[in-house]
């Protein structure tokens, strides 16, 4: 498959804005703290009065990603961008909330994930072909590969990807399930995936290990998010050549290599 | 262009076990929505529903400890690749694409509800370890050897019908020859208390395209299909169901629950999906209709066919009206149901349907099924958020 | 009930149930238009409708008929206001 290049992307997480924030180690920053949490971004408040923190959340991802890429949001609108959501948790908040005896009928479109998507597609007009996976990190990696096959088959000039996970509303159930390690943190990441150059390949296999180039160790528990958030921090490295994303959940491992780099140079915005 | 076919069938619906006895009950026309036992219906102003009887649902096995949904992927999964034959060698190429939105839910607000019931911590916390989605995917895989790509996709109530697009994108893209392809859901609390807060559940049985409709009605059920590359299949001395031709899917960038009333998105999905499968409006004789009995769906997928298909120019019916509305397993249940209604030269009925409302300008075929020969069907499955799917099936 | 106590409960409904901001309600007055798509409205979609009928249900303690078309009745918080005190009487 041919290897899709990179033209933006858009990191909000609980350690910050950007790759820039992501500490060397996520266990020695947090310092304790079981969840690292994001805000609710401060977006205009009568458009989005009924939208949860999840969906504004991956709103301003996106906005990042743009204010990255040098665009307005006019780049993205129209059914030339193909989309792909990936989460693991990112609905569970509104689950719970609709679930609560009280569950009021405006939150029970958002107890589906559709919604998150759903808000930001109405919001930058984004028509073109699009999907929604669910899973841990190995969803986040195969939303890109996903995405790849999308712009090899021509269904569209551009795919945005997007991961959202949010933890603070259920991190009480997280801990008494367990099988989550190390902080949660939460994030919102979005990538600008257009035709490029080199081969994609994409490997799955069983096993536990993951974490492309100690980016796991980096960012701590970011679930979907994790392989994103990985390539931005890939980026900020300026390391050139091959790229490879590696993931692991539940037993099963997925990996993709990139043949060339395929970080597009940044216009600067005007 | 790769042609790709339908080689395997499974169905798991409020009729029973087996795509035969789908078939039978889509044919016979008799409706499964009744009132419901899976879960407390107390204090909702809808008690009914299309739910798998119990007696069947205990018939598939005596796995007490899976998820309700799983246990009907499960059962689904296995007859469509016994019925495709396929040794484990083609098993171990096959991608798998579940459609799901419910998961595990049904375990995990017991469990909820139980602490929140007794005010006490309550055992059985490993209830919200199923509760995603993705975990029939991997129970799938583990169990039935498939060792190919694997995805969940989770686009609401288009999620049966999008698993579907993507197996034929796989399989075009020549990354594995095969996939088993479909969708799953359980009836749940949220969701039944949901549509029902949102009061488009209706109070009788649904009447999709009725004058009088007043809502849907919620069914469980789960479908697969094995999707196959037709020299692979033949090679193999598979059979092949029908062929499927083409698929589009869109967003309608709209609303949150509503479809765009101009009923562009739809429109975009079904003329990219006889696009893809080289066909005209005039090559599709039957269109199995999203219909879910809401006044809103109803009307603008109606307006959609007709900017498509000119007022009265295909015979169109709702298999909600027979089982529900199976959320992420009805886009797979239905396009079983295109591929046996192509197959036997006969549509299935909208049932419950008396005075066809005057803003649907088809015949919905109300009540009894009717012979027509077919040379290619359409299957629309639409979701909240505005995702749009069309597939085009044909012999 | 008056209906100008009618009218702070529902300002209160437009807060708590449909999330609007309390200087947005505040602004409010009997003339203010409700569905979206009409100029200077509160800009209510159809899934506003419902949870506002629900609310107005649990508060007025009454009954509203699903099948009856309210369009004029929910037009403005003036026309909502006078059926609820229709109702209630």
């Amino acid at each position: 498959m041919r290897g899709p290049a990179i033209r933006a992307i858009g990191l909000i997480t609980g350690w910050g804005v950007g790759a820039v924030a992501v500490p060397p180690d996520a266990v020695a920053a947090a310092g304790g703290r079981r969840v690292l949490g994001l805000e609710r971004p401060a977006l205009d408040p009568e458009r989005f009065r009924r939208s949860p923190r999840e969906c504004v959340l991956g709103v301003a991802a996106v906005a990042t990603m743009l204010e990255d890429a040098g665009e307005g949001p006019e780049a993205i609108a129209g059914e030339d961008t193909g989309f792909v959501f990936v989460t693991a948790a990112a609905y569970a908040a509104s689950n719970r909330q609709h679930i609560e005896p009280r569950g009021a009928s405006v939150y029970f479109p958002y107890t589906a994930p559709a919604a998150i998507s759903g808000e930001v597609a109405i919001e930058y007009g984004i028509r073109g072909p699009y999907g929604i996976l669910i899973g841990g990190p190995t969803a986040g990696v195969d939303a890109v590969a996903h995405a790849a096959e999308m712009l090899e088959a021509g269904t569209c000039r551009r795919v945005l990807v997007l991961g959202v996970e949010i933890f603070e509303e259920c991190a009480d159930l997280y801990d008494r399930a367990g099988g989550l390690d190390g902080p949660l943190v939460e994030a919102a990441c979005a990538l600008w995936l257009e035709p490029g150059e080199g081969a994609l390949t994409l490997s799955r296999g069983r096993g536990r290990r993951g974490g492309a180039d100690g980016a796991r160790r980096r960012l701590g528990e970011m679930l979907a998010c994790e392989p994103l958030a990985a390539l931005a921090l890939h980026r900020a490295s300026g390391r050139q050549g091959p790229v490879e994303l590696h993931a692991a959940w539940r037993g099963e491992t997925t990996s993709l290599r990139w043949s060339h780099a395929p970080y597009r140079a940044r216009r600067r915005a005007a | 262009m790769t042609r790709v076919v339908v080689s395997g069938l499974g169905v798991v619906s409020p009729y029973g076990t087996g795509a035969k006895t789908f078939w039978t009950g889509l044919a016979s026309g008799r409706c499964a929505i009744r009132p419901l036992t899976a879960i407390d219906t107390e204090g909702f102003r809808s008690r009914i529903g299309a739910e798998v009887p119990a007696d069947v649902l205990a018939s598939l096995g005596p796995s007490r400890r899976r998820a309700r949904a799983d246990r009907l992927a499960m059962a689904a999964a296995r007859e469509a690749l016994a019925d495709a034959d396929l040794s484990p060698t083609d098993r171990a190429c096959a991608g798998l694409f579940v459609g799901a939105v419910g998961g595990g839910m049904l375990e995990a607000e017991a469990w909820y509800w139980e602490e929140t019931r007794t005010g006490r911590p309550s055992p059985g916390i490993g209830a919200l370890r199923a509760i995603l989605p993705s975990t029939h995917a991997e129970t799938l895989s583990f169990r039935l050897g498939l060792c190919g790509p694997k995805e969940t996709v989770v686009m609401a109530c288009a999620s049966g019908a999008a698993s579907l697009a993507l197996g034929l994108d796989l399989i075009r893209s020549g990354a594995a020859p095969l996939a088993l392809c479909g969708g799953v859901d359980a009836l749940t609390r949220v969701c039944f208390m949901g549509f029902n807060a949102l009061r488009l559940l209706d109070l009788e049985p649904c009447r999709p395209f009725d004058r009088d409709r007043k809502g849907m009605s919620i069914g469980e059920g789960a479908a697969f299909v094995v999707l196959e590359e037709a020299g692979h299949c033949r090679a193999r001395g598979g059979r092949a169901y029908a062929e499927l031709r083409g698929a589009g899917m869109t967003t309608d960038a709209h609303h949150v629950t509503s479809p765009e009333p101009s009923a562009d998105g739809m429109v975009r999905a079904i003329e990219g999906a006889l696009t893809a499968a080289g066909r005209t409006p005039g090559d599709i004789g039957y269109v199995n209709a999203h219909g879910t009995g809401t006044p809103q769906n109803d009307r603008v997928e109606a307006l959609a066919l007709a900017r498509v298909f000119g007022p009265g120019r295909v015979l169109l019916s709702s298999t909600k009206s027979l089982v529900g509305h199976t959320m992420a397993a009805a886009g797979s249940l239905e396009a079983v149901a295109s591929v046996l209604t192509l197959q036997h030269g006969l549509v299935p009925p909208t049932a419950n349907l008396r005075v066809t409302d005057p803003d649907v300008p088809f015949d919905c075929v109300p009540e009894t099924a009717r012979a027509v020969e077919l040379d290619a069907v359409l299957s629309n499955s639409f979701g909240f958020g505005g995702q749009n799917v069309s597939l085009v099936f044909g012999r | 009930m008056t209906q100008k106590e009618i009218l702070d409960e529902l300002k209160a409904i437009v807060v708590e149930r449909l999330k609007f901001d309390p200087r947005r309600a505040a602004e409010m007055t009997p003339d203010t238009t409700l569905p979206k798509g009409i100029e200077g409205s509160l800009g209510l979609d159809s899934l506003d409708f419902i949870e506002l009928s629900v609310a107005m249900e649990e508060r007025f303690a009454i009954v509203i008929d699903e099948g009856q078309d309210l369009a004029d009745e929910f037009r403005s918080l003036d026309s909502l206001s006078r059926w609820i005190l229709s109702k209630t009487a």
